[in-house]
């Protein structure tokens, strides 16, 4: 027999424009089978049925987040790593006092990795050494991770424990700082990055790794989030989430991107149904993170302290892109030509131009409709690039938290206040009518879809400051892009993304309803339950 | 909102057997007739004078000083909300549990902040000197991250140890939890004064005689020469000296105005803002004062774009 279960007794936002709301939804064997009025749906009910009276709690369809890495931010953060992000450790000494007594604390040989140094938060910043590194910790392999995961600082066991040495060349679309003999001197950059941490990862074990995802799969599904992705899915990762499923764990629905640094890599064909495991295209990396400098920007980068000494531009420094446009364009064109939907992080301008570009010819030559092209975090897209996505059918996913956690650095330090404006531009291209999504790139920041939406709708820095009020996102419009048009970007809108009949039963219930409670306070707004595919995974009740 | 209504709240956090059930017990005797309602982890654990017992019920302790103590729960908003609206209290303790994260704590009190109900006042992070370092590592960097993450550090039991031990951990704090003001106390004999900090509210009426913070614990900051201001950098500004300033004045221009200025006052949380014309506004400048350690003087730096007077 199947198990059903009727919701009634609060609001409920379906995010589906035929029926905005409902008094109440009737579920059968994990998928929606009725959204309506109550006595309507009572005639579906049996004496068996669960009944599950809100008490004026609104529900809404679960959350999707469309850029994220719940694996990956299981390795990046979870213990061992040690967090020394800004927010937890205040100042580059302190984290420096850190770090040596971690070491003193080591066993021997023990792989040691810290995850959070940043050029903007850290106050005292200095950029790290092979040499210095090698002061604190001569004896053990150190890596020192960046908050934005593009960059890795590590001493002489670090480099020797991952391969990387003096006579090995760069690999393309990889940066490795060297000295004038050629000797790698402490900074790795890019894909070599997440490369080099993979051995640290290795060096623990797998039974870490599980522990760790577990307790990440716990604060997506905590925060109500029932689908997300995982950007830069490596094919060993597979093993993971198919041991999470076997194991009962209430993994969301993940759709796979993955990472292509070469253009004749193998794409992974993955579907483990239904929708709760699949690979939905290609990520590729254009360009970098604008806090270390290596996005390709039509202006420069301001000049000062900061932006001179701890992250060593020169004057008038715009950037740049990974790979070589050859290589790129060879890339795009293979998986493009292999029908797979393809994201590319794409921050600076002048990239999205290029990409733009590409993308234009590649399509004319073969025209492809309903792509879904995507571009992810999209820092600097100008107004003339959202009209052209516009006109290609090219969709943006914006990373919102850049605003909220590095907003003061972005104007005061990075690009002045007429870019910081309208960076991360979400407003606009909600207003152009664009089907965006949001989010929270994990680990980078924390799994939030309410705080998606926050800091979307305020653009409010964690000093106080609105940055770029014209850019603000109107709360139904923020909603979707973590609900129904969060699905249209993994290609998911007929099953997932809203409460309609046919698609699955992914809910999440709220206190408050998000479209009524003060923007400031959307962070705050409790979440009671999660529902992933007809059964409740998770009640605050519970926790 | 006038601040005047919000209750100054500290919150009390600390390792298992820190000694912050001791701390709170101080405070109370320090009441010296202000109401304090206590919100403490482990309800039995409290030991309280008897003396000072009133009535005894399932989750609160009513003391003949005035003082109430209640077990804390998944309701801890909505009593403070109900203490607020029925018989205020002139200060809320909380104490945090004893291995929870003290920043948790302060998104709760963000809401009743948001709401005029209460205000953090403090953060203070109760620090067991005898036992310190006799966790494992991870608890210890777990420790170490709270207490950085603090306004005041209790450094208690320093009694137990060597002078050298105490000078030691402060080493160790002084890198690691820079800018925390710390005390060092035996059974965590904390003054009113130093658990309280300076007011952050101005008109909060504490009866005569109470001890107030001492000036030295204050700092004024004055920034001159500071170029007109867009409306949001103003915002900024107010929305930042609200959260984090005692008292300021100045006299500023704004963008694309050229004839008018304007004087901006700020008492507690309340700002108050004048326009005038140029020729009265003179010079802009700004001073702000502020509790020493909370005082963003780089912030404001940043907003106003020139940097603080020499003194």
């Amino acid at each position: 027999m199947s198990e059903t279960a009727l919701f009634f007794g609060g609001e409920i936002l379906t995010i589906d424009p035929e029926l905005p709301q409902a008094e109440a939804v009737f579920i059968d064997d994990g998928t929606i089978a009725f959204v309506g009025s109550l006595s309507e749906a009572e005639t579906n009910a049996d004496p068996d049925t669960q009944r599950i009276d809100l008490q004026g709690s609104v529900l809404l369809p679960g959350f999707i987040d469309a850029h994220s890495h719940p694996l990956w931010a299981a390795k990046t953060r979870g213990a061992p790593v040690v967090d020394v992000r800004a927010e937890t450790v205040p100042t580059f000494d302190a984290l420096l006092a850190k770090i040596e007594r971690r070491v003193a604390a080591a066993k021997p040989g023990e792989h040691l990795l810290f995850f959070g140094l940043d050029a903007q938060l850290h106050e005292g910043f200095q950029s790290l050494t092979r040499d210095w590194l090698d002061q604190i910790a001569p004896d053990h392999p150190v890596g020192v991770q960046t908050s934005n995961c593009h960059a890795l600082y590590m001493n002489s066991a670090g480099f020797d424990a991952c391969g990387i040495t003096a006579d090995m060349p760069t690999p393309t679309g990889s940066v490795i700082e060297r000295d004038p003999c050629g000797r790698p001197n402490g900074k790795i950059a890019e894909a070599i990055t997440w490369k080099a941490v993979e051995t640290f990862y290795e060096a623990w074990g797998d039974d870490r790794l599980s522990t760790e995802f577990k307790a990440m799969i716990d604060q997506f599904i905590s925060n109500g989030i029932t689908t997300t992705t995982e950007h830069l899915y490596l094919p060993f990762y597979r093993a993971y989430y198919q041991a999470a499923l076997k194991q009962g764990w209430p993994m969301p629905r993940i759709a796979a991107y993955q990472q292509a640094v070469t253009p004749d890599m193998a794409v992974e064909e993955m579907n483990i149904g239904p929708d709760r495991l699949w690979m939905a295209g290609v990520k590729i990396h254009a360009d970098g993170s604008p806090f270390i400098g290596n996005i390709w920007v039509s202006e420069p980068y301001l000049e000062n302290d900061i932006t001179k000494g701890r992250m060593g531009l020169a004057k008038g420094h715009t950037g740049g892109v990974n790979y070589p446009a050859e290589f790129f364009e060879a890339m795009v064109r293979t998986y493009v030509g292999q029908g797979w939907q393809m994201t590319i992080h794409t921050q600076g301008d002048r990239t999205i131009d290029m990409v733009l570009d590409l993308l234009e010819i590649v399509l004319n030559e073969k025209p492809r409709p309903d792509h879904r092209f995507r571009l992810e975090h999209c820092a600097l897209m100008r107004d003339d690039q959202i009209a052209r996505c516009m006109e290609m059918g090219v969709l943006g996913s914006f990373f919102i938290n850049h605003i909220t956690h590095w907003g003061a650095p972005i104007e005061d330090v990075l690009f002045g206040p007429d870019r910081a404006a309208h960076y991360v531009p979400a407003g606009s291209a909600a207003k152009a009518g664009m089907r965006l999504s949001l989010h929270a790139d994990t680990p980078m920041t924390d799994p939030s879809c309410l705080e998606l939406m926050q800091a979307a709708m305020t653009r409010k820095a964690s000093d106080g400051r609105c940055v770029g009020p014209d850019e603000c996102m109107k709360a139904w419009d923020a909603l979707k892009a973590v609900t129904i048009d969060a699905a249209y970007q993994i290609r998911k809108e007929n099953t997932l993304g809203s409460i309609t009949p046919g698609k699955h039963a992914d809910f999440v219930v709220l206190a408050e309803n998000p479209l009524t409670t003060s923007a400031d306070r959307l962070r705050e707004i409790e979440v009671q339950q999660t529902w992933l595919a007809g059964e409740r995974v998770w009640s605050h009740v519970d926790a | 909102m006038l601040m005047r209504n919000s209750v100054p709240t500290l919150t009390i956090g600390g390792f298992l057997g820190a000694g912050k059930t001791t701390l709170v017990n101080n405070l109370i005797r320090q009441a010296d007739g202000r109401r304090i309602v206590v919100f403490v982890n482990d309800f039995g654990a409290i030991n309280i004078d008897h003396a000072l017992i009133e009535t005894v019920e399932e989750d609160r302790i009513a003391l003949s000083n005035g003082c109430v103590c209640c077990s804390l729960n998944d309701d801890l908003v909505r009593s403070m909300v109900a203490f607020c609206e029925n018989d205020r209290p002139d200060l809320f303790a909380i104490e945090a549990s004893g291995v929870a994260d003290p920043k948790a704590l302060a998104s709760t009190l963000q809401a009743l902040q948001a709401a005029g109900q209460a205000h953090l006042q403090s953060r203070i992070y109760v620090l067991d000197a005898a036992h310190f370092g006799g966790l494992d590592y991870a608890d210890t960097e777990d420790l170490i991250d709270h207490a950085a993450a603090s306004d005041v550090i209790v450094m208690n039991k320093a009694d137990l140890v060597p002078d050298a031990r105490v000078d030691e951990i402060s080493k160790l704090l002084d890198r690691s939890a820079p800018g925390v003001v710390r005390k060092v106390t035996a059974q965590a004999a904390l003054s009113w004064a130093d658990a309280i900090g300076p007011e952050r509210q101005s008109p909060l009426e504490f009866k005569p005689g109470s001890p107030h913070a001492s000036h030295t614990d204050f700092k004024t900051v004055s920034f001159e020469n500071i170029p007109p201001l867009s409306e949001r950098r103003l915002g900024a500004l107010v929305e930042l000296m609200k959260e984090t300033c005692l008292r300021a004045k100045g006299f500023l221009r704004v963008d694309g105005h050229d004839e008018t200025g304007k004087r901006l006052q700020l008492v507690g949380r309340h700002v108050d803002i004048e326009h005038l014309l140029a020729k009265d506004v003179g010079k802009p400048r700004l001073v702000i004062i502020g509790w020493e350690m909370a005082l963003p003087v780089e912030q404001v730096s940043t907003i106003l774009r020139v940097g603080p007077c020499p003194h």
